[in-house]
């Protein structure tokens, strides 16, 4: 039987080399378990950048100096691709004073050791930069609502403003003059616009990090996991309908699994959203939710999720506007998100088009809706 | 040619060694792969008309610097300390750390500097700074390259006449 002794000499000799440095930092002598220096130059700080950064200090050791230790070096020259640990101390051969290097191959211990570092930074990152960005929308959100409550109270203002303006239309029609009469600009109908431009600009701003989120990719709301698509709708529909006269209705394709993987939280949140703009817009009458399967290019799965509003109670509100009737054709200008709904649904529009989905809404008496986009899933085998 | 040691620092995932690529390759990734320990390489960058090879040093993010191995800071004449403007844990510690790391290197040039700026409006990055325990140097973005070439001028230019 080999020897414990041997056996470890047998090991190190395998997984380390020893170099013999002098002290002018000239190679001297060295064993090549890990690569070949006969071909290398004699100073050996040209051999690698980390060398050239350290060896003045490291021809500075004494014979008492502790051994200068670093641990995991990453490929530190050609020869050397995997991850190693140096060690340098000064000893004494011959009476001569020489720098010993020793360089351990570690790779395959580092190697599992990047597989659990990566995990856990992985996992903590996702979690803190989506933290981030919510606490961001938040406070938006917040200072966008009082924005709103603020134009509200601006009844009469609006009204004053409206005849000012559909009577500077007639001006207009009349002499082609499209400027405003300075006197009829009185000043609560500039602190009215100046309240309006702050909340489209904040808006604006609400839009672009709901894009910055989209664009975000490894966060947790398009994380997927296995559910059920109509219990999740179910539960939806139960928790939002409250006293509401609204039927709900839901179909779904038989080639569409029960069970799936997908983006939850995303489709709980689109889902919600339309929902709620829906009991605004239908005190009576039907929704009718459609889950159907639809092939796109950019995945394997997908389905096409119809959101219809029959319209029936249409007296009480008015048209929708030409965003929804427009088969929600992006205009740039937010001016055109004349309401909560269609402001909703142009940030459904890019969640779902910066996914590489389709994204459909149309209106073809400007009381009925229908709302479409697709939603990528993988089947469970 | 004058040679200087600058060491990359910071937590985990604050985009050390996108700066580090950026700046040694000109390349960018999306993918994070972390760093295990230490890579070094070397660029030669032209300050006040003279040639100045930094050596650079990449070393793995730890949440707080007295985790890092004390070898790693050997002959250095600069540290870059980044944080990551999308992610406020990451300058939790930076009073702590900077004074750690002046402790190491009393006569070093450290900057602070705050990268990902691609990721976040101007509002953001103000609100971030403003509540930063330190002053700020600069703000990059490792994927657009912002700042990056002007970072390593600027600690350059320091090194000069350190
Ligand atoms: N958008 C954007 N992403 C960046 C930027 N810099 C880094 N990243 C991303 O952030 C993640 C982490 O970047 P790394 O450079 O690996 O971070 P690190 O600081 O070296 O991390 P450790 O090695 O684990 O300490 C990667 O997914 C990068 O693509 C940047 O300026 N902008
Ligand atoms: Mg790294």
């Amino acid at each position: 039987m080999q020897s414990l002794e041997s056996y470890k000499y047998d090991r190190i000799k395998k997984h380390a080399q020893f170099i013999l440095i002098d002290m002018k930092g000239n190679l001297v002598d060295s064993c090549n378990s890990l690569f070949e220096t006969r071909e290398k130059e004699t100073e050996v700080k040209e051999w690698m950048p980390l060398l050239e950064s350290i060896v003045n200090q490291v021809l500075l050791l004494e014979m008492d100096s502790p051994e200068l230790f670093l641990p995991k070096i990453q490929a530190p020259m050609q020869e050397l691709k995997g991850f190693y640990d140096f060690s340098f101390s000064k000893i004494e051969m011959d009476e001569r004073q020489f720098i010993l290097w020793i360089i351990y191959d570690n790779t395959k211990i580092y190697k599992d050791f990047f597989s659990y570092q990566q995990n856990r930074n992985e996992l903590v990152l996702k979690n803190q930069r989506i933290g981030v960005i919510q606490s961001v929308l938040q406070t938006k959100r917040k200072k966008l609502n009082s924005q709103i409550q603020r134009l509200n109270r601006f009844g009469t203002i609006k009204r004053n403003y409206y005849e000012l303006i559909s009577s500077n239309d007639q001006n207009e029609n009349r002499n082609g003059n499209t400027n405003y009469n300075s006197s009829q600009v009185n000043e609560e109908t500039t602190s009215y616009i100046t309240e309006i431009e702050s909340t489209i600009s904040h808006l604006q701003d609400v839009v672009e990090e709901l894009v910055i989120l989209t664009n975000v990719k490894d966060i947790s709301a398009f994380e997927t996991k296995e559910f059920q698509i109509c219990s999740l709708l179910n539960q939806i529909v139960q928790n939002l309908s409250g006293d509401s006269n609204v039927d709900f209705n839901i179909f779904v394709h038989s080639d569409i699994p029960e069970q799936l993987i997908g983006s939850y939280i995303y489709l709980k949140q689109i889902i919600i959203g339309l929902m709620k703009e829906s009991y605004k817009l239908e005190s009576n009458g039907l929704i009718q939710i459609n889950l159907n399967p639809i092939k796109l290019k950019s995945s394997e799965n997908s389905l096409l999720i119809e959101f219809k509003l029959s319209g029936e109670d249409s007296t009480s509100r008015p048209p929708l506007s030409n965003y929804v009737t427009g088969n929600g054709i992006m205009n740039n200008s937010l001016l055109n998100y004349g309401s909560e709904l269609e402001l909703k649904l142009s940030i459904i529009q890019k969640f779902v088009e910066s996914h590489d989905g389709i994204f459909k809404c149309e209106s073809n008496n400007k009381y009925n809706l229908l709302v479409a986009f697709s939603f990528p899933y993988e089947r469970i085998d | 040619m004058i040679s200087k040691k600058v060491i990359l620092t910071g937590s985990f995932g604050v985009g050390k060694t996108s700066l580090f690529n950026k700046f040694v390759y000109s390349k960018f990734s999306d993918k994070y792969l972390t760093t295990i320990g230490v890579k070094v390489n070397k660029k030669v960058i032209k300050v006040g008309g003279e040639e100045m090879s930094i050596l650079l040093w990449d070393i793995a993010g730890e949440v707080s610097q007295d985790k890092v191995p004390v070898s790693y800071f050997l002959g250095a004449s600069g540290i870059i300390y980044v944080f990551d403007l999308t992610r406020a844990v990451t300058t939790k510690n930076m009073k702590e750390d900077i004074e750690y790391l002046r402790r190491l290197l009393p006569n070093g040039v450290i900057k602070i500097v705050g990268n990902k700026s691609d990721l976040v409006g101007q509002d953001i990055i103000e609100k971030v700074i403003a509540e930063l325990a330190l002053p700020c140097d600069l703000v990059t973005s490792a994927k657009t390259g912002e700042n990056v070439e002007e970072l390593f001028t600027i600690i350059g230019e320091e090194l000069l006449v350190a």
